[in-house]
């Protein structure tokens, strides 16, 4: 019923995460109409609060814009929006390679690996 | 919210008080059926049925008291139930003072003991078959104090009053065990954390015995009045002032254990 | 969103042990906090103080400026761990109860919840599952505009399923003009709802901050750090 979250980093980060995603994964476009903060909260399993700040916070980077009477939309889906997803979720997988000990070529390999597997 | 209160007593209440009064009403027509068959019928006459007959009275008249008895401890019962145990975290987060909570339960208490004794009132003609038993039961009383007495019983009117005070009497000592036993739960609640039940207990009998001295002492003045006066004025009269006095007393003592219970239970509260 | 609940040098002792020692706390209203700490901890005797069932020694607690009595009642809505109504009435009869006494109390909306639970008005209370008591029990609370509502373990012993109707009725009651306090010790179930975390050990307020920050600050989620923190 709940949103998944990781509790070690703050929830307000997190839904915006998601909402990024989401909007790169065209789950949400431009124009779309987000649902009030209290039912958002709801479906999402968090407190009101969070969800605002969350909301705002994606105001204030342009994601999301207000209209007046009737709520939030998404803004104008920013190619940039996609770029930095892909950006984060890449640095992820990269960093925690290279935890384990792999150099840059070692991580190319094993990627390429794994897509060639994948695809038989 | 005083109103609310007696009603939230009663809700609490009515169930028990139903059940006791179907019981009470049965056993009633029991009895009454066991009465007419003693009276206008010859089953009796057999020595073996009469056995019988006299267990089966016995035993009604002893559930008849039973009731009326339960009727009268739910009272404390449930004040037991409602201010100190699980409902306890209701009763007490109501918002109304411990003024209004206990003046409702008294209300309560009040038409509840008045209920139980109206019960055994009205059974009497019911089981006896006989509209008008008071009427004899007060020319006999008449009749049998006039014996005794004659210098100051005047007429049938003073039967009725001595009737009347022995019930008021009999009402406000009930109160008044009843009132007792209330601030002697709320001393082994609020007083203690350990053994509350047994220490209410003994806080019953060390109240009682509080109460028992003033009685005494008012007793013995009076005897000491009657003995220094005429002897002609004592017995009758000796008793109705008696019984005056003692409702006043009891009635007394009725306020000083609310007052007292409503006091520690504002500052003592503590419900763990 | 001004202070809801101002507690000040409160001092209360139990069984000659000394629970609280000059209490200092301070919450605001808009909030749903969470008062964390282990069994023992004293959770339960604050949340009773501020609910008026337990008589603190010096110091004073007022609720939106009123001292502990019936007017600070009127205002809190209490929830206590475990049964406190009597079971042997019927569901109808408790929502009166309820309508009677609190002028706070929305009745319609409280049928609507126990309504929507499946529960005929009719039925006594004893007759209830667990889980359908517990619903209503958190129902007749929730349906008052209290301005502080305290939650004493609300999904203790309960299913799943039934946690996260419990979580989203407190959700879906959240006013900017009141506050939701939650006493618990199941954090992990409960800590993407609150506000504000409190962390009450053997008397003492460990910690009180807004839930994301401490996130912010320690990298770590509210069952962790409180895990750290009461390390036997």
């Amino acid at each position: 019923m709940a949103w998944k979250f990781k509790n070690d980093i703050p929830i307000y980060l997190q839904i915006m995460e998601r909402v990024k995603s989401d909007i790169a994964r065209g789950n949400l476009k431009a124009g779309d109409k987000l649902p009030g903060v209290r039912d958002l909260a709801l479906e999402a399993g968090v407190n009101p609060n969070t969800m605002q700040k969350a909301l705002s916070l994606l105001e204030v980077e342009g994601i999301v814009y207000s209209k007046r009477t009737s709520g939030r939309y998404i803004s104008e889906v920013d190619k940039d929006i996609q770029k930095d997803i892909k950006e984060e979720h890449t640095r992820q997988y990269v960093v925690s390679m290279r935890q384990l000990g792999l150099n840059d070529n070692q991580i190319k390999s094993c990627l390429d690996e794994y897509l060639s597997r994948k695809f038989n | 919210m005083l109103i609310n209160v007696i009603k939230y007593e009663f809700k609490n209440r009515y169930k028990t008080l139903s059940l006791m009064t179907i019981i009470f009403a049965i056993f009633t027509c029991l009895l009454s059926g066991a009465w007419y068959v003693k009276n206008k019928t010859s089953f009796c006459e057999n020595e073996a049925v009469r056995f019988f007959w006299v267990i089966f009275s016995i035993g009604c008249v002893f559930v008849l008291i039973a009731s009326i008895v339960c009727m009268i401890f739910q009272s404390s019962a449930g004040f037991y139930k409602r201010f100190y145990r699980n409902e306890g975290y209701l009763t007490n987060t109501l918002p109304v003072s411990s003024l209004t909570l206990h003046m409702g339960k008294f209300i309560a208490d009040l038409i509840q003991i008045a209920y139980a004794y109206g019960l055994a009132v009205i059974a009497i003609p019911v089981i006896l078959q006989d509209i008008k038993i008071y009427s004899k039961m007060i020319d006999v009383l008449t009749i049998a104090f006039g014996q005794i007495d004659n210098a100051t019983l005047n007429s049938v009117s003073d039967i009725k009053g001595f009737l009347i005070i022995f019930i008021v009497a009999t009402y406000i000592q009930t109160l008044l065990m009843v009132s007792n036993i209330d601030l002697a739960i709320t001393i082994g609640r609020n007083f203690f954390t350990k053994n509350n039940d047994l220490l209410s207990v003994v806080f019953y009998f060390v109240i009682k015995a509080v109460d028992a001295i003033p009685s005494s002492i008012v007793s013995m003045l009076l005897a000491m009045k009657q003995l220094s006066s005429d002897y002609e004025d004592v017995s009758f009269g000796f008793m109705i002032q008696n019984m005056i006095i003692s409702v006043l007393l009891c009635a007394a003592y009725v306020v000083v254990a609310k007052i007292l219970t409503i006091l520690i239970h504002k500052k003592r509260l503590n419900l763990y | 969103m001004g202070e809801i609940l101002s507690v000040s040098n409160v001092n209360i002792a139990y069984d000659k042990n000394q629970v609280y020692k000059d209490l200092n706390l301070s919450i605001g209203s808009g909030k749903i906090v969470g008062l964390l700490g282990p069994n023992g901890s004293g959770k339960t005797t604050l949340i009773k103080m501020i609910a008026g069932l337990l008589k603190y020694k010096k110091g004073s607690i007022k609720v939106d400026g009123h001292e502990i009595g019936p007017e600070s009642k009127a205002l809190v809505a209490y929830l206590p761990d475990g049964s406190f109504l009597n079971e042997k009435l019927k569901v109808k009869s408790l929502i009166d109860i309820y309508s009677d006494f609190f002028k706070d109390f929305d009745k319609a909306k409280a049928v609507r919840i126990i309504g929507d639970l499946g529960i005929d008005l009719n039925s006594r209370f004893k007759a209830l599952s667990k889980g359908n008591k517990e619903k209503v029990q958190l129902g007749l609370v929730m349906s008052r505009h209290a301005k502080i509502y305290l939650l004493d373990e609300p999904i203790g012993g309960v299913d799943p399923a039934a946690r996260d109707y419990i979580l989203s009725t407190i959700i879906s009651n959240y006013d900017k003009d009141s506050t939701i306090i939650i006493s618990t010790h199941l954090i992990q179930d409960i800590e993407n709802v609150l506000d504000e975390v409190i962390f009450v050990k053997e008397g003492e307020i460990l910690l009180q901050r807004n839930a994301d920050d401490l996130r912010t600050e320690r990298n770590q989620s509210i069952d962790d750090i409180f895990r750290e923190e009461f390390r036997c």
